[in-house]
Formats: structure tokens, C-alpha cells, sequence
């Protein structure tokens, strides 16, 4: 994004300028999304949850003095808020509680899901698009996790069909991770060469 | 170009700071490691982070190609509705503005939401906020009498298929349900039906009826792209596959609509006597029969509102009701109250305590209300999650002088 530092970010954000609210709600929404369906499993409930974490962090946008710490609280946030989503659907069996409610204070879970995030956030900003002929597969693969079979049916494809498809999808992102690969090895070659 | 030797304090920190591993720089080794572009240092520094805990673990699971494939998929899905959510973002609550919805609280703190409320009394604004901290179990003792009775409503509802058999969506797996002609149905994974169909003609046109119990709502995709969410104690009948000139749905109760364009193929809502007239677009109808009036409120778009011979065409932000067979159009509508119920909430505008009610019992499930002693002739103003139990909502209310007792599903009303 032009025009801010991480820096700036972060003091735009305790001066409580709007520009700096929408920048930070950019760099973050699809990411807390994921993060949050990855609890959920419900693209709406993930959507709300990111909603009402970054209000959150609005709200208290005195309180913090850097990224990693504004990070780390948008987060804990959201998982906090899934947990209630979870408890109040009664989609959260009992004895899963136990387990959330003590890794919800470790440290380590935190930082596991900013790294997470991260890689995700750097991942789509290189990948942009998604192979457009399996977005809808994929999509009812992943998000509305259903079998192949039920893709096959509801799109009226064979099962083969659906994992070519899918597999098309993953030799897409595989080309996407390597061909970056190859501009930035000729990058470092050029580079290297001059100096 | 020649490199200075000496380690200067600056050349010190640079390198410390280089080895500082926070979220960014091992997401970035990661990336790296996945593009096969690693250093010889950075492979170094990945494989020391990766022998601490369950570091490879995470490892493992984070460069598996389906995890990231469906990860990706998921950000891709997030980015369609992102610029659209962020007109549900509150910027101004920042810098302080009076208005502050209960949106929850880290629960770290012990501490659960707090409600403020706008409480508007007849005879002149009265404005009170009144920051409430409680526990959740212990209010919820003060006024319920058994627990598990009156919870908040969820994703219920039930189908009837053109044959005349019904799948109870709650018990049903997701998954292809069953297949109506050439079209199939799916039951997807948040509360939501889609029917898919095939570009071929049937020659015969079946009918489902999707209905919502008190306390449930749920969302249905129609074969040609149009969504509707259905609220509690509500139907819609509809076409399994749209094979005529026309698009025609009746409802009963309370839906909103996402209608997909199509301008050869006109979408028509039946509710309670009035015909909605589509024209590719999204707007909300009201029109249970316990309600004094039907109202159809347009968000974007365009549509024709129609009682016997009278129409009436309604632009965005404009709200339509239908008394006794007259139209009265509102020129600025209310949105946030004809949309809280798909946003999750209960909005309430200058509402009588009997609007009130009947809101809450069609989501709480509530059998019976019944008001003892002088009825209150205040109004509601203000926001309440449906999420919350019936005893917190009840709570919320009762900052306006006006009490309430919960024998099982009844409820009492007391000034």
C-alpha cells in the first residue's frame, strides 16, 4: 500500500486517523477471516468475528505503541470471540473447551497464528489470482467442505472431473510459488554479477 | 564497492535485530522455504527454530499444499465482501463517539459486554448509558427459573420436498440432499441450502417450501444465483428449477433477498396479499401476519411494490407499507432496524413494548406474553445481539422500568 510506513501505520493509528484505520483493516480482514474459519467453519460467523475484532481494535487504538503488539491483540481477539461464537451455537463440544481455554493463554498458540497469518497475507500478495476454471470446486471443497462426490453432483461433473480440477488448482499454486522462484534467482544472479 | 570490516554498534544491532525471528520474519522464511529460495544462513535459522516445541508440527501443517490451497481459497472468498464490510465498520467509535453497540469483550478480563442503551421515553428524549458489568451464569439465575429453556434461536428449519416428504436441515448431514428433477440440493456447511440445476429444461415445474421454525432462520440459494435469508417462524415456496418466463416466490414472514439479475426473467415475491415486482436486487420483506403492517424495504436496486391495482415503485433506502391494502411509502426507511435481524440483532426504533415482544418471541421461542398490571407506555430505543440469552436481553429492557418474570415459555410483563 502507498503512502505508509509501518511506522506511520502505527502512529496514524494511535493519532486515530481514519486513513490509518482502513489501511490496517485492509492488510488484515482476509486474514482474520481465514484465521477464523479456520475455528468456525462458517464463512459468515469468520466474517463477523473479524468485523468485531477490528472494532475492538479501533476502540482501544490508544493503547498500542507497534504493529507486532497491535498484531498480536487483533488475534487473541479473535479467537476469543470465535470461542463465544462456538460456546453460544453450542457447536463447541465440552470436552474441546478444556483444550481451547488453555491454549488460548499460550503464548506460543498466539504467535503460531500471527506467523499463520503472515505467511498467508504474503502468499495471496504473490498469488493474487486463483486458476479461475476450479475457484468454484475449490470453493465448495474448502469453504463448504463437501465431499467430491457432492461437488461432482452439484456441478454435474464426474469425481474425476472434481480432483482434476482441484489438482489443476494445486499445480496452479505450485507454479505461482515457483515461477517467483525463478524471477527471484534471476534477480539475484543479475545482482550478484554487478557486484 | 567494498564492505566496511570493522563491526560498528549500528553493524551490531542490524545483525541483531536481522536475527530477530518475530511473525513476519518467519513467515517470510517459510514463503521462502516453499519457493525453495532459502540461504544458506536462513536454512540455518529455519532449521533452529524448527528442533523448539511443537515448531515443526505447525511447520509441517502450514507448508502441506491443500491446507494453503484451501487458506488461499478462503482469503480469495474474504476479499469479495471486503470492501463491502467495511461500511459495517464503526470508524468514528474510536475517536469517541457516544454510540457504542455491545460487540462483546475479550473474556480474559472476566468481564462480558457491557449494554449501553438509548432509552427513549414518551414525552422527550432520555438518554442513558449505563455500562453494565456481569457475569453471565449469575444474571442468567436472577431471572430464569430453569436453565435450557428459551435459548436464543440458531440455524433450524425444515424442508418439504415436491413429493410431500420433509428433511428436518438440523439432523441432516451436509451434502447432497436429495435431487428434485434435474436439480440437486445441497446442504452446505453455514446453515445454507443451494439448489444447483442443470442448464436443460424440465418439463414440469416442483415446488419446495423451506420453513423456519420460532427460533430458527435460514439461508436458501436458488438455482439461478438469487439468495434469500429467512427468518424465524417463516416460509417461502419455491420452483426447484426456474423453467418459465417468470421467477415467482411466496413468502410468509420475513425474508431478505439477493436477487440475481436477469432481465428476461422478471422475479416475483408473493407475501400476504402484496406482490413484489424484481428487478435484479436486495431488499428486505416483513410481512408476518401477526405484525400490523407488511413492510419491504429496498437497499439497492429497484422494485415494484403491488396491492390489487395499486403499485408502487420504491427506490433505494426506501421503505414500503402495506396497511389494509393502501401503500404508504417511507422516503428514508430505517434500514438498520428492517436489516438488524440478518446482521444479528434486534433494532429498536421508538418500538412499543409489544413490537418488542413479538420480536422476541418468534426468536426465543417464547409461547405466551401476558401483561399484568398497568401496561407500559414507554418505547425502545437501542440494539440487543440475538445472540444473547433471553435473560440478558430481558435485562437490557429492564432499564426502562419495566419488569419481567419467565415461568417456562411465558413470559410476564409487569410495569
Amino acid at each position: 500500500m502507498p503512502g505508509y510506513s509501518d511506522s506511520e501505520l502505527v502512529e496514524g493509528f494511535l493519532n486515530g486517523e481514519k486513513k490509518a484505520f482502513e489501511e490496517l483493516y485492509d492488510r488484515y480482514y482476509n486474514t482474520i477471516v481465514r484465521f477464523c474459519f479456520s475455528m468456525t467453519k462458517n464463512m459468515e460467523d469468520a466474517k463477523d468475528v473479524a468485523l468485531s475484532a477490528l472494532t475492538i481494535l479501533f476502540k482501544k487504538h490508544k493503547d498500542f505503541n507497534s504493529l507486532t503488539h497491535i498484531r498480536a491483540f487483533l488475534y487473541l481477539t479473535a479467537k476469543h470471540r470465535c470461542l463465544d461464537q462456538l460456546k453460544s451455537t453450542h457447536r463447541l463440544a465440552e470436552r474441546y473447551k478444556k483444550y481451547f481455554e488453555t491454549k488460548l493463554h499460550d503464548p506460543q498458540e498466539t504467535f503460531i497464528d500471527q506467523v499463520d497469518g503472515e505467511l498467508f497475507r504474503i502468499l495471496y500478495k504473490s498469488i493474487q489470482q486463483l486458476p479461475p476454471q476450479s475457484k468454484n470446486v475449490i470453493k465448495l471443497l474448502y469453504i463448504d467442505e463437501l465431499k467430491y462426490q457432492e461437488v461432482a453432483d452439484l456441478l454435474h461433473l464426474t469425481v474425476k472431473n472434481v480432483y482434476n480440477m482441484r489438482n489443476y488448482a494445486l499445480k496452479k499454486l505450485r507454479e505461482s510459488l515457483s515461477s517467483l522462484s525463478l524471477l527471484s534467482l534471476l534477480y539475484t544472479m543479475v545482482f550478484s554479477f554487478f557486484y | 564497492m567494498y564492505r566496511c570490516v570493522v563491526d560498528t554498534p549500528e553493524d551490531h544491532l542490524i545483525r541483531l535485530f536481522k536475527n530477530y525471528m518475530g511473525p513476519e520474519q518467519l513467515a517470510d522464511l517459510i514463503h521462502k522455504h516453499l519457493k525453495n529460495n532459502l540461504s544458506v544462513e536462513e536454512r540455518e535459522r529455519l532449521e533452529g527454530w524448527l528442533k523448539e516445541g511443537d515448531n515443526r508440527e505447525h511447520f509441517t501443517r502450514m507448508t502441506d499444499e491443500e491446507y494453503l490451497l484451501q487458506g488461499l481459497t478462503i482469503l480469495h472468498e474474504a476479499e469479495l465482501s471486503r470492501e463491502s464490510d467495511k461500511s459495517h465498520m464503526d470508524w468514528n467509535g474510536a475517536s469517541g463517539s457516544a454510540r457504542v453497540l455491545p460487540m462483546g469483550f475479550p473474556i480474559w478480563y472476566k468481564v462480558v459486554a457491557a449494554a449501553i442503551i438509548l432509552l427513549l421515553f414518551v414525552g422527550g428524549y432520555f438518554y442513558l448509558s449505563h455500562n453494565r458489568t456481569y457475569n453471565k451464569s449469575r444474571t442468567g439465575e436472577q431471572i430464569v427459573a430453569r436453565k435450557n429453556v428459551l435459548l436464543p434461536g440458531g440455524n433450524h428449519a425444515i424442508l418439504t420436498i415436491a413429493g410431500g416428504g420433509k428433511i428436518v436441515l438440523d439432523n441432516a448431514s451436509n451434502g447432497l440432499l436429495t435431487k428434485q428433477g434435474t436439480t440437486s440440493v445441497v446442504k452446505l456447511s453455514d446453515g445454507k441450502l443451494a439448489y444447483n440445476g442443470s442448464t436443460e429444461k424440465a418439463s414440469t415445474t416442483e415446488y419446495n417450501t423451506i420453513s423456519t421454525p420460532r427460533g430458527g432462520q435460514y439461508q436458501v440459494e436458488l438455482p439461478d444465483g438469487t439468495n434469500i435469508w429467512l427468518n424465524s417462524a417463516s416460509s417461502l415456496k419455491f420452483p426447484t428449477a426456474f423453467n418459465r418466463k417468470d421467477r415467482s416466490v411466496e413468502l410468509e414472514g420475513e425474508a431478505y433477498f439477493e436477487v440475481a439479475q436477469n432481465a428476461s426473467m422478471p422475479f416475483y415475491v408473493t407475501a400476504n396479499g402484496v406482490r413484489v415486482n424484481v428487478l435484479g436486487t436486495k431488499f428486505n420483506v416483513n410481512a408476518y401476519t401477526d405484525e400490523p403492517n407488511a413492510k419491504i424495504t429496498l437497499l439497492q436496486g429497484s422494485v415494484k411494490v403491488q396491492v390489487d391495482q395499486a403499485g408502487s415503485l420504491l427506490k433505494p433506502g426506501q421503505q414500503a407499507r402495506v396497511v389494509a391494502g393502501k401503500i404508504d411509502l417511507i422516503k428514508k426507511a430505517d434500514l438498520d432496524e428492517a436489516m438488524a435481524w440478518k446482521n444479528g440483532k434486534f433494532h429498536f426504533n421508538n418500538a412499543s413494548i409489544e413490537t418488542v415482544m413479538r420480536q422476541l418471541s418468534r426468536w426465543y421461542d417464547i409461547e405466551e406474553v401476558r401483561y399484568e398490571g398497568a401496561r407500559t407506555a414507554n418505547t425502545f430505543t437501542g440494539d440487543i445481539d440475538r445472540d444473547y440469552s433471553i435473560s440478558d436481553a430481558l435485562k437490557i429492557l429492564e432499564l426502562s422500568n419495566v419488569h419481567f418474570r419467565i415461568e417456562d415459555k411465558k413470559i410476564m410483563v409487569l410495569p
